[in-house]
């Protein structure tokens, strides 16, 4: 109980010092979130500590992960008055954001060749972490890999995301937004919503609505790809 | 009789005049038990508020962790609790700024509780260093093609509303 206090204390320290270096310079490198489990994982090799009690003693923040799904609602209910008329098309580009960013982590899967068990936890790259941790769960992956895959894969889209669709000719801010929201979700959409606040909004609806079909989509598609 | 005074005043939370001399002071004195008595009120309020916000969520959650258990449904958890508070907001049952206390600051701090998950890491570090050409090309391939090709798609789609 004490242990588990303490831990939580610290990672909360942590966390929020690394969240105060990143608003002094903004810039997507300095994630907290990464930085925090670099931290972390080297004082646990570096001290010797066993995951195991490390996760049990952590257990109150990881509980709060499937609050966190629940409360996506919120945002989703209040943004839905204004994007009632682009709700389909948003669906559809989720559809097929989702369903490409899994064919193409599965074919490089089956091009190197890995055990299956990392190739369930790349399954559901484009989503926010918590959902991509609940489907490497229910697909049989590692959880683990499939947090930090998500985030490095939200930094490379908050890097060089605009740069990518200013090369490809698209300036429109709802299009942004909404690429940037289905393919590299919450790191994705802040870095929208810093260049414009249309990109920022239409970012997170898409965020939200592609975490909803990757749900249900991703699981029976990586099942049937599999079987292939 | 000033230490009697302030002490009655304090004890009542109401202005009790007594030498003209410390009306002034009595006057700053009531004014600033007001505010502090105000401000632990809000606090209250604020952290009440919190939890029945919390406890909503809570409910949604494990109501539908039951029915998954019970109907044996293929989906997430908790994915299936945020369309059933989704379905519950939009029929009016319950009111958004209900979630608010809670949301909002869940929201707002839910890169901290990824944490524990993602320092699982440590125990796949054999696994990283065999398999990083795969994780290095996942990592530039899956984004980028995403990127273009929702956007090409979302600009079609747009063009012809």
């Amino acid at each position: 109980m004490i242990n588990s206090l303490l831990v939580v204390i610290l990672i909360c320290c942590l966390f929020f010092a690394f969240r105060g270096l990143s608003r002094i310079k903004l810039s997507p490198l300095l994630n907290p979130l990464l930085l925090c489990i670099a931290l972390i994982s080297t004082l646990l090799l570096v001290l010797d500590v066993d995951y195991q009690t490390f996760f049990i003693a952590a257990k109150p923040l990881h509980f709060f992960l499937e609050i966190a799904v629940v409360a996506l609602a919120y945002p989703l209910y209040l943004q839905f008055h204004d994007i009632k008329f682009y709700f389909l098309h948003i669906l559809v580009c989720s559809f097929i954001g989702v369903t490409s960013a899994t064919l193409l982590a599965f074919t490089l899967c089956e091009v190197f060749s890995v055990h299956e068990q990392l190739s369930a936890s790349l399954a559901a790259l484009s989503v926010t972490t918590p959902i991509t941790i609940l489907i490497s769960a229910e697909l049989g992956g590692i959880n683990a890999i499939a947090a930090v895959m998500v985030i490095l894969v939200g930094m490379f889209g908050g890097i060089f995301g605009i740069s990518l669709l200013r090369l490809l000719n698209i300036t429109h801010p709802k299009v942004m937004g909404i690429a940037l929201g289905v393919s590299c979700h919450a790191i994705g959409t802040a870095s929208a919503i810093e260049y414009h606040p249309t990109a920022g909004a239409y970012a997170s609806a898409a965020m939200t609505i592609s975490a909803v079909t990757t749900a249900v989509w991703v699981p029976p598609f990586y099942t049937w790809l599999s079987v292939l | 009789m000033t230490n009697s005074n302030h002490i009655a005043t304090e004890k009542s939370g109401k202005l009790i005049l007594g030498n003209k001399e410390y009306l002034f002071q009595s006057c700053f004195y009531y004014y600033w038990i007001q505010v502090r008595q105000q401000r632990r009120r809000s606090l209250l309020v604020a952290i009440l508020k919190f939890f029945v916000a919390l406890s909503l969520l809570l409910a949604c959650l494990y109501s539908a962790k039951l029915m998954t258990l019970w109907w044996q449904v293929p989906l997430p958890a908790p994915l299936v609790a945020m369309i059933f508070m989704l379905i519950l907001l939009s029929s009016k049952m319950i009111q958004p700024n209900w979630l608010t206390p809670a949301c909002e600051p869940i929201l707002k701090y839910m890169a901290l509780f990824f944490i524990p998950a993602g320092v699982g890491i440590v125990q796949h570090t054999p696994l990283l260093i065999l398999q990083w050409p795969l994780l290095l090309s996942i990592l530039i391939v899956v984004p980028t093609i995403g990127i273009c090709l929702v956007a090409i798609v979302a600009q079609k789609g747009l063009k012809d509303d």
